[in-house]
């Protein structure tokens, strides 16, 4: 059962339903990642949406990351970290609570989603951004471009990253999750520069990985670091590689001295994670810190702007799929900002794996009747971590009179929580957007939370949260089996044309490297309802971002798993929607060879990767090399696809054919060859 | 094992499911290459065999040669073997203990099959009765069946390690070697083979269908057994080792992290258990079924090794549920699930030389840290 809570202490009053159910001890704090199951956090990450100062809020020291183009500057989505100085008094949810609530003030209204907490050796006891750079030195070529890569485990003393002249091509680095120097540029974690890289490998010789250890990018007491460097291959190494790198591993074209690279390393759990909970701080600030970095280089190098390409292979499933989440607005705005002073600028992601998932369902009026719309959601056993379902009600329609349901498997009986209605809940007194929250419970126990807010104060969403199906030994267990969604709009109002409703299953797998146990949960419909299009990563909407889509090498087709944009039939026939990849790129090296070749962690060694993560790295390469050359990020892009004709000779003629193309392939291929380049 | 390395080919037994293939015998919990069946893995543990000929050939001429030598005197009278030494059970080859093991467990056994559904007595106390599930449970069940079966891709490597006894599984967990405990391997193998036979006579009378042949779309895994689906005989071993392992690790008491391990072992046997269903082969009430004689047998074994835990007769009528270990053990969800159990616990089963000697053996194994 939910404990009461004080007023001030309901951090559902500020919060959205996602830190609720984290964080809440009664809820799915007990099977959240670890990194979120910490009670002793004394540093959180959070992100204030829209207007306000996170630094006006009460109590200890308020950070904001390295802002582009300045802190000062109004942005839509601000990255902050505080401290939780309840000192262990409250527990996290309500001394947090706390906090944000002194944000609030007559008349303003603070959107906070709060992100993971911080380890406290991450904090850095002096923060002072603007020191200059430790060790930093000019390169000896003038830059051209700028490769950014965000990604998990980058393997920066790989000598695929070395230039011509022996040195190191990576100018700044920051590590997200290291324990921090006594005095850093950046509030958690550690930068490193180009010339600390150089000393290292120099120090090192061939054992990089003490060089890593020395680093403080291997480190056992450090569960965000942790021994990622220590495995054989990391996803980060593989897309740094396949992004910024020169190895025998990797595809042409050859990257020039005078492309410089800057790099951030994510959290382990951000990176791994994938419920789409708790990471716009740790990413946003990536990007904000990419994109100082490139201003300060092209400074120090007295250069105009330099263009600037940063590759961010990572996504979640579950969102708004508008271009409208916060990431996605802060994306759009950097880049708009940037393309004023450099029109170069791109920020490319992947457009997920998640085709033939059955993650993705859509009713438009038409398939909703005049009844109640209802889908399967079949969860499997043995899932280990809790699962979520989003439904998105179409802006601008109020929900009035409708109503969730909520039926389990059969033989299950819920005690309580099988429903919720679409309105606010006016006992549940929000600072921001309206929202209401209803506990499902089972044999006296709590297996899950159905929410409605109105996100963003544009867009309702229904929520399911719901606890694993494996037996965790804390007493609750979720029955595994096909639950059935209800979406009733009873006598409120119904779709209008052109108007849906549209359910995303949150991503569930299990990344090897957490053996948190995850298992994806699927959609069940009849035939059409539950579909491939439009089931595209959450945050690659932004409609400046570059979406890549992944091919088969050799072939003009899509690879099975490539996810593809919106598409579906209205009374004008087809039509698309949402966001459609802009480009595609080689995800598997041929038919038989599935995946893309890139380093692995030390110097010499392989790995292989299949999804649209390395599409998108490759894509990426691609551009900045366009960039380096003096190029337009696109030129040269192969549109074989869209004029008539595929690669094969495959006549895309008649329209529908040509917007199922383009959902699935985008514009055009890169044109890089990644065939015959090992196995 | 080199000696009986010859009975390798048996390992195809597979018809005999929980029976087929099981590596585990004489010590030996892995790799040892003899397959066997039947006796379980005691068949031909020890075994001498034959020489090969050319070494029969060179073993003779070389008596013709050397037997002049020992003279032609009258040979003199043995002393006699003591028939109670202790340790003569020592003496034997492992599938001769193996022997006595089993048949000194099933001389107490007995079983009937009435309205109650079947019964297995042991030293004529009735220890356990499983009801038969009807047609609408068994319709029910597939559908947990079927859910199962997302889990087959990452399951597949412990399933097929597990069609035999999964000894490799709890000396995992305990840390057991060849080297420094034969005899711990020789009484979970013991335990497996009793279980075995124990569930194989319920099967027979509950005469229940396998999943597959009550929904078509399950297509299991790996070959369906050649027997009842109800109780799991995979379960009724992994709960009766399990069992018979706990009371040794409390007989050893050396273990620092007990609790922690005694844990894992559980989610080991439940797993075990559900693997079955993963495959496509058993419901979840074999798996309840299966625990719950399991458990029987195992206090049964500990009795006969003198140790003789006094446990409550068990009735299960299977209802319409999931299986989980922490299920199992709680008060309210087995009574939901149809397990009862008597009021009064039991006399302890009787015990035997054999299994008695064994245990003072396994205990003198004594592993901890």
């Amino acid at each position: 059962m939910f404990a009461h809570r004080a007023p001030e202490e309901r951090l559902d009053r500020y919060a959205g339903p996602y830190e609720r159910w984290v964080y809440s001890a009664e809820l799915g704090h007990p099977f959240a990642f670890p990194a979120a199951r910490r009670t002793d956090a004394t540093c959180v990450a959070a992100i204030l949406e829209g207007a306000g100062d996170p630094r006006a809020m009460d109590g200890d020291e308020v950070r904001l990351p390295p802002l582009w183009p300045d802190a000062d500057a109004d942005h839509a989505v601000t990255p902050f970290l505080f401290r939780n100085d309840a000192g262990g008094a409250l527990s996290l949810d309500r001394a947090i609570a706390r906090r944000i609530g002194s944000l609030a003030r007559p008349g303003f209204t603070p959107r906070i989603r709060l992100n993971m907490p911080v380890a406290a050796a991450s904090w850095t006891d002096a923060y002072r951004p603007q020191d200059a750079a430790r060790d930093w030195r000019a390169p000896l070529r003038r830059p051209r471009a700028v490769i950014g890569v965000i990604d998990d485990g980058l393997p920066f003393l790989h000598r695929a990253f070395t230039g011509g002249d022996g040195r190191t091509r990576i100018s700044h680095l920051w590590l997200q999750a290291a324990a921090s120097p006594a005095r850093e540029r950046v509030p958690v974690g550690r930068e490193l520069t180009n010339g600390l890289i150089d000393r290292c490998r120099a120090e090192c010789g061939a054992d990089e990985r003490a060089g890593y250890r020395a680093a403080g990018a291997i480190d056992a007491g450090l569960a965000e670091i942790g021994h990622l460097l220590d495995r054989s291959a990391t996803h980060g190494g593989h897309i740094l590689g396949l992004s910024a790198g020169n190895d025998p591993h990797l595809p042409a074209p050859i990257l020039p001295d005078e492309v410089q690279i800057v790099a951030v390393q994510l959290p382990n759990t951000v990176a791994w994670d994938t419920s789409g909970f708790g990471k716009e701080m740790f990413m946003l600030a990536a990007l904000h810190y990419v994109f100082c970095r490139a201003d300060e280089i092209a400074r120090a190098c007295g250069t105009a702007p330099l263009p600037l390409v940063v590759n961010f292979s990572y996504g979640w499933s579950a969102g708004r799929h508008d271009g409208q989440s916060g990431l996605e607005l802060s994306m759009e705005e950097l880049l708009t900002r940037r393309r004023l002073i450099e029109p170069r600028t791109a920020i490319v992601l992947p457009m997920g794996n998640t085709f033939a998932s059955r993650m993705h369902a859509q009713f438009t009026a038409a398939e909703m009747g005049q009844g109640a719309a209802r889908i399967g959601w079949r969860l499997p056993p043995g899932d280990r971590t809790s699962s979520y379902l989003e439904i998105w009600l179409p802006e601008g329609l109020d929900p009035a009179g409708w109503e969730v349901r909520l039926t389990p498997p059969p033989g299950t009986v819920l005690d309580a929580g099988d429903r919720i209605a679409l309105s606010p809940d006016p006992d549940a007194d929000p600072v921001g957007d309206p929202r209401r929250f209803v506990e499902i419970e089972l044999g006296g126990r709590n297996v899950g939370q159905l929410s409605v807010d109105l996100d963003r104060g544009t867009r309702w969403r229904v929520i399911v949260a719901v606890i694993p199906t494996a037996e965790s030994g804390r007493g609750r267990r979720l029955p595994a089996g096909l639950w059935t969604i209800e979406i009733d709009p009873g006598e409120g109002r119904r779709l209008g044309a052109g108007q849906t409703l549209d359910l995303w299953v949150q991503r569930d797998d299990d990344p090897e490297t957490m053996r948190m146990g995850g298992r994806q949960s699927r959609l069940e419909g009849p035939p059409g309802l539950v579909r491939g299009f439009g089931c595209y990563s959450a945050i690659c909407g932004a409609p400046s971002a570059t979406r890549v889509a992944g091919s088969v090498g050799g072939t003009d087709r899509a690879a099975s798993y490539s996810s593809a944009g919106g598409l579906r039939t209205d009374a004008a026939g087809l039509v698309a929607w949402g966001a459609q990849p802009t480009l595609a790129a080689p995800s598997d090296e041929s038919a038989a060879l599935p995946g893309l070749r890139s380093i692995g962690t030390v110097s010499g060694s392989g790995a292989r990767l299949v999804g649209t993560s390395a599409a998108a790295a490759l894509a990426s390469r691609w551009m900045v090399a366009n960039a380096a050359a003096g190029r337009d990020l696109f030129e040269g892009l192969d549109a074989g696809f869209d004029a008539g004709t595929g690669a094969a000779g495959r006549i895309v003629s008649d329209a529908d054919g040509q917007l199922r193309h383009r959902a699935r392939l985008g514009e055009g291929r890169v044109p890089v060859d990644v065939r015959g380049r090992g196995g | 094992m080199s000696q009986s390395g010859g009975f390798g080919g048996f390992g195809g037994f597979g018809g005999f499911g929980g029976f087929g293939g099981f590596g585990g015998f004489g010590g030996v919990p892995a790799g040892g290459g003899a397959q066997m069946t039947g006796l379980g893995g005691f068949l031909g543990a020890g075994d001498p065999g034959s020489y090969d000929p050319a070494t029969t050939a060179g073993l003779a001429t070389t008596a013709e040669a050397l037997r002049h030598l020992a003279g032609d005197a009258a040979a003199a009278a043995p002393r006699p073997v003591d028939p109670n030494d202790p340790d003569r059970f020592a003496r034997l080859a492992v599938w001769v203990r193996g022997s006595l093991y089993l048949t000194e467990f099933l001389c107490g056994l007995s079983w009937r099959f009435d309205t109650d559904g079947a019964t297995l007595a042991i030293d004529g106390a009735d220890r356990v009765t499983l009801g038969p599930p009807g047609p609408d449970l068994l319709a029910a069940q597939v559908r947990r069946v079927a859910d199962y079966a997302v889990l087959r891709d990452e399951r597949g490597p412990e399933i097929l390690s597990q069609l035999g006894f999964p000894t490799p599984y709890f000396a995992m967990i305990l840390g057991l070697t060849a080297a420094e405990t034969p005899r711990t391997f020789e009484l979970v193998t013991a335990t497996q083979v009793v279980a075995a036979h124990c569930a194989m006579i319920l099967k027979l009378d509950l005469c229940v269908r396998r999943p597959d042949q009550v929904d078509g779309r399950l297509l299991p895994m790996i070959p369906t057994p050649g027997h009842g689906a109800y109780p799991s005989a995979h379960a009724t071993e992994a709960y009766a080792v399990l069992t018979v392992l706990e009371g040794l690790l409390a007989a050893w008491g050396a273990f620092a992290d007990g609790p922690a391990r005694v844990a894992m072992l559980r989610g080991l046997a439940e797993r075990i258990a559900v693997n079955r269903t993963v495959a496509g082969v058993h419901y979840p009430i074999d798996s309840w079924a299966g625990a719950t004689l399991g458990r029987a047998v195992g206090a049964a074994i500990l009795g006969r090794c003198g140790q003789g835990p006094e446990v409550p007769h068990a009735a299960f009528a299977p209802a319409d549920v999931d299986f989980f270990d922490a299920d199992w053990r709680d008060g309210a969800a087995s009574a939901a699930a149809g397990l009862r159990h008597g009021a009064s616990p039991l006399a302890p089963a009787r015990p035997g030389p054999a299994l008695t000697w064994l245990w003072s053996k396994a205990v003198a194994e004594r592993r901890g840290g």
